[in-house]
C-alpha cells in the first residue's frame, strides 16, 4: 500500500510541477529549470504533506474503517489550524499591544509623539536595504519602538530643560539606554534588540554613550536605530526649531558619517529613502504653539544637541 | 486562630492525594514488569517501536499556552501501543500487562534526559497518563472480546472496532479532565468548576488530537505494519509545532507586558517590584476565589498595569504621590489607565477591569456593586496590600497588612478577598515545593 501511496505522490507532483512551470513559461518566460528550486521549496512539502494526508485516508476509509477515517485524520489538522489562528492572533494583539503602550509613554512630550513608531519606519527601511535576515529585521522593528522607552526613568525637568545642560544633567541623559535595557531585558524574544537599545547612542568615534565603543564594536542594531532615530528627530519639528527637509536632514546624516554614524547605514537610509520616499512626523501647528509656550525641549536625538553637549561647554546653537 | 498562626501553618495535608496516586501507580507498573519479565516479552520488535516512539514523544514534549507541559506525540504512541490489534494480518494479543508495563517504562526514560537537564519533571502528571492509557487499554480490549466476533483476525470489517476505539479514548480523556480537576480542584483549593473548565479546554484540544492519533496508528497497522507509527505521527507533529509557536508568543507577550507594566517603576511613580508583586498576589487570589485560566491572565494583566495611568499625569512625581492617597485621585488613575490599555484594540476586558480596580466594593448605606468585577476587587485589595507591605516579608509587616485591609472591610475592600489574603499568602510560601497536575 505504501509504496503505491508514494509513487501517487510522486506523479502527482511531477506533473503538477511541470503544467505550472508550462504556464509560467508562457506567461512571464522563465524557464522550466529556474522554477524547479521555489517549487520544491516553498509548495512541495506542504503538497506532499496534504497528498499522503488525503491518500492515508483513502486507504483507511476503504480498508474497512468508513467515515471515520476521514473524522480521526481531520481532527489533528483542525486543532494545529486553531492554533495557528491563535498564535496570529495573539502576534497581532502583541504589535497593537506594544504599540499603544509607546505612544502612551511617548504621549507625555508632544514633541516626540510618533518618534518611536517613525524610528522603527526608518530602521527597518536601512534593514531591508542592507539585506537583513527577515527575523532580524522582525526583532529591528521592535527595538526601534522600544529604543527610548528608558526616557520614562530620566527627570522630565532635565528632558525639558531649555538651555545649556550641566555635566550632571546630561548624565542623566545618559542614563536612558541603560534604563531602557533594563526594562525589556526579560524579553527573550528581544535578545538581539537588546544591544541596539542599549548603544543607540555610541558614536563611531567612541565618543558617544553609555559604553564609548568605537566603530565596528557597535553591534549592528544600535548603528541602524542611531541613524534612523538622528533622521527622524531632524525631519520632525521641535519646539525650538522647524522641521527640516528631508534632503536637508540627509545631507546632514552625510556630514556625520564616519564620526558619528556608520557611513553604511548612512547610505542604506539614503538610498532607501530615494526609492520609497518618506513621510516626516506632522505636529499640527495648534499643539505646536501650546507646547512651545510650555516648555522648550532640547532633543537629545538631534545632532546638533548630542554634539554639542559632546563637547565641553559648546553652547547649543539651535536654541531659541 | 491569630494573624501570626494563619500566616505561619504549614501547607502540606493535600499533598497526600497525590502522593496516592504516584504511590499506587508506581505499585501497579512494578507489578505489570514483574508479571512481564516473568511470562517474557511478546511480539519484542512491536514493543520495541512504541517504546521507541514513546520515549522520543515524552523527550519532545511541548510547553503549553497554559504553562504546562504535554508529550502529544508520547501519548499517541501509548494509546496505540494499548489498542493494537493486528499487525499486517497478525493477531496481537499481548498480555494488558505488557502493554502497562512497556508504557510506563519508555514514559519514565523519556522523562530521564528532562530530569538529566534539569528541569522539572512531574511524577503526578506521568501516572496520570499511564493510568488513562492503562485504563483505556483495559476497557478497549475487554470490550472487544465481548462485542466483536474474531477480533484480530478479521481486518475487513473495521468500522464496530474502530468506532469502539474513538469511544473509549473519547471517553477515557473526559473522564480523566473531570479526575485531573477533581484532584488539582483539591490541590489548589479551587473550585472544581473553573478546574474543569480548564481541563476541559485542554482535553478537547490537543488531547483529541493525541486521542486520534493514537487510534489511528492501531487501525492502520493491520494493512500498513509498523511504518503506521512514524506516517501518522506527521500531522500531529504539526500541531505540536502550531502549538509551540501559540505558547512561545503567549510568553513573548507576558513578559511585555510584564516589562512595559514597570514604566510606573522606572518613572519613580511607585516602589520597585510593585506591579509584579500585586500580579503575583492577584493572580493567587484570583485561583483561589475560583477564576478560570482565561480570567486569570486577564487579572495577571491587568494587574501589571493598574497603575500606568500614572504616566499620563502631566506633572509626574508630586502630584501622582498625593493623587494616589485621595480617593478621586486613585480614580482618575485607574481611568486614564483604562484609557490607555482600551487603546491597544485588543485588551478591552483588562480595560475594564483597571477602570474599576479604584472603586469601593460597596456605598455608604448601598448593597455591593454586583457589576463591580471581582478582578477589579482583587487588584484593590492585592495593590492596598503591597502599598503596606511591599517586599518585606516578615510576619509583622503581613499582619500589619492584613489589619489595614480589615480595618477597611466595611466598604473598601470585599470580605471575601480579605479572607483569603491570609491563605493565599501562606500557599504562595509553599509555592517551592509545589507540583503541577
Amino acid at each position: 500500500v505504501l509504496v503505491a501511496v508514494g509513487v501517487t505522490i510522486a506523479v502527482d507532483c511531477v506533473v503538477n510541477w511541470l503544467l505550472l512551470s508550462a504556464v509560467l513559461r508562457f506567461t512571464t518566460g522563465t524557464s522550466i529549470l529556474g522554477t524547479w528550486w521555489s517549487a520544491v521549496a516553498g509548495y512541495a512539502t506542504s503538497q506532499v504533506g496534504y497528498s499522503v494526508i488525503g491518500l492515508l485516508m483513502a486507504v483507511l476509509w476503504a480498508g474497512g474503517v468508513g467515515p471515520l477515517a476521514a473524522i480521526l485524520i481531520l481532527l489533528p489538522l483542525l486543532i494545529a489550524r486553531w492554533a495557528i489562528q491563535q498564535h496570529a492572533d495573539e502576534y497581532a494583539a502583541y504589535e497593537a499591544t506594544i504599540r499603544s503602550l509607546v505612544r502612551a509613554v511617548e504621549a507625555k512630550d508632544l514633541y516626540t509623539r510618533g518618534h518611536s513608531e517613525r524610528v522603527s519606519k526608518a530602521s527597518v527601511l536601512i534593514a531591508h536595504q542592507i539585506a537583513m535576515r527577515e527575523d532580524r529585521v522582525d526583532a529591528l522593528r521592535y527595538a526601534g519602538i522600544l529604543h527610548d522607552v528608558g526616557k520614562l526613568g530620566v527627570p522630565t525637568s532635565v528632558l525639558r530643560k531649555s538651555g545649556k545642560l550641566s555635566a550632571e544633567e546630561f548624565e542623566a541623559i545618559k542614563q536612558h539606554p541603560l534604563l531602557g535595557l533594563e526594562m525589556v531585558q526579560d524579553i527573550d524574544f528581544l535578545a538581539e534588540a537588546h544591544a541596539g537599545i542599549l548603544h543607540h547612542h555610541e558614536r563611531m568615534d567612541g565618543r558617544g554613550y553609555p559604553h564609548g565603543l568605537v566603530g565596528e564594536q557597535i553591534p549592528e542594531f544600535a548603528r541602524v536605530i542611531a541613524v534612523a532615530d538622528a533622521f527622524d528627530a531632524m525631519t520632525s519639528t521641535r519646539s525650538y526649531r522647524d522641521a527640516r527637509p528631508v534632503d536637508e536632514a540627509l545631507l546632514e546624516l552625510r556630514r556625520w558619517a564616519g564620526s558619528q554614524f556608520d557611513p553604511v547605514m548612512v547610505q542604506a537610509l539614503v538610498t532607501a529613502v530615494e526609492r520609497h520616499g518618506w513621510e516626516p512626523a506632522d505636529i499640527p501647528e495648534q499643539i505646536r504653539r501650546t507646547a512651545a509656550s510650555v516648555s522648550a525641549l532640547a532633543d537629545h536625538d538631534d545632532p546638533a544637541v548630542s554634539n554639542g553637549a559632546v563637547s565641553e561647554g559648546a553652547e547649543l546653537t539651535s536654541l531659541p | 486562630m491569630t494573624d501570626h498562626a494563619m500566616l505561619s501553618g504549614t501547607y502540606s495535608r493535600r499533598e497526600g492525594a497525590r502522593l496516592t496516586l504516584i504511590f499506587a501507580t508506581a505499585l501497579l507498573s512494578v507489578a505489570a514488569i514483574v508479571a512481564t519479565v516473568t511470562s517474557g516479552l511478546r511480539y519484542p520488535l512491536i514493543a520495541l517501536a512504541f517504546a521507541g516512539l514513546i520515549v522520543l514523544g515524552e523527550i519532545l514534549r511541548v510547553r503549553l499556552p497554559s504553562g504546562r507541559d504535554a508529550a502529544p506525540i508520547g501519548m499517541a504512541g501509548a494509546f496505540g501501543y494499548g489498542l493494537i490489534f493486528n499487525v499486517s494480518g497478525t493477531r496481537i494479543d499481548q498480555p494488558l500487562y505488557q502493554v502497562i508495563a512497556v508504557v510506563a517504562v519508555a514514559m519514565v526514560a523519556g522523562a530521564v534526559p528532562h530530569a538529566l537537564a534539569g528541569r522539572s519533571i512531574w511524577p503526578g502528571d506521568i501516572a496520570r497518563r499511564l493510568l488513562l492509557v492503562s485504563a483505556v487499554a483495559v476497557t478497549f480490549h475487554t470490550l472487544a472480546a465481548t462485542w466483536v466476533p474474531n477480533v484480530g483476525e478479521d481486518t475487513t470489517q473495521l468500522r464496530g472496532i474502530a468506532l469502539l476505539m474513538a469511544l473509549v479514548v473519547f471517553i477515557g480523556s473526559l473522564v480523566d479532565a473531570c479526575l485531573t480537576a477533581g484532584l488539582r480542584a483539591l490541590l489548589a483549593h479551587a473550585p472544581f468548576r473553573s478546574m474543569l473548565n480548564d481541563e476541559m479546554r485542554a482535553a478537547l484540544g490537543l488531547g483529541l488530537a493525541m486521542g486520534a492519533t493514537g487510534v489511528l496508528i492501531a487501525l492502520a497497522t493491520p494493512s500498513m505494519h509498523l511504518y503506521a507509527l512514524p506516517i501518522f505521527c506527521i500531522p500531529l507533529v504539526l500541531t505540536q509545532f502550531a502549538f509551540r509557536r501559540y505558547a512561545a508568543i503567549r510568553t513573548t507577550y507576558r513578559q511585555t507586558i510584564r516589562s512595559l507594566a514597570q514604566v510606573t517603576e522606572v518613572a519613580g511613580y511607585a516602589t520597585d517590584g510593585h506591579s509584579r508583586r500585586v500580579a503575583e498576589l492577584a493572580v493567587a487570589l484570583g485561583r483561589d476565589l475560583g477564576l478560570d485560566s482565561q480570567r486569570l491572565l486577564d487579572l495577571e494583566y491587568a494587574a501589571l498595569m493598574h497603575d500606568i495611568g500614572q504616566i499620563s499625569l502631566h506633572d509626574p512625581i508630586d502630584s501622582a504621590s498625593a493623587l494616589a492617597v485621595t480617593p478621586a485621585g486613585r480614580q482618575r488613575i485607574a481611568e486614564l489607565g483604562a484609557e490607555i490599555i482600551r487603546t491597544t484594540g485588543v485588551l478591552d476586558r483588562v480595560a475594564v477591569l483597571v477602570g474599576r480596580q479604584a472603586e469601593p466594593y460597596r456605598r455608604h448605606r448601598e448593597a455591593p456593586d454586583a457589576s463591580l468585577p471581582l478582578e477589579s476587587r482583587i487588584i484593590k485589595v492585592a495593590s492596598a496590600y503591597d502599598d503596606v507591605v511591599g517586599d518585606d516579608t516578615s510576619l509583622e509587616a503581613r499582619a500589619d497588612g492584613l489589619e489595614r485591609l480589615r480595618l477597611g472591610m466595611v466598604f473598601d475592600y470585599d470580605p471575601r478577598v480579605v479572607e483569603a489574603l491570609p491563605r493565599v499568602l501562606r500557599r504562595l510560601d509553599g509555592r517551592t515545593r509545589q507540583f503541577q497536575f
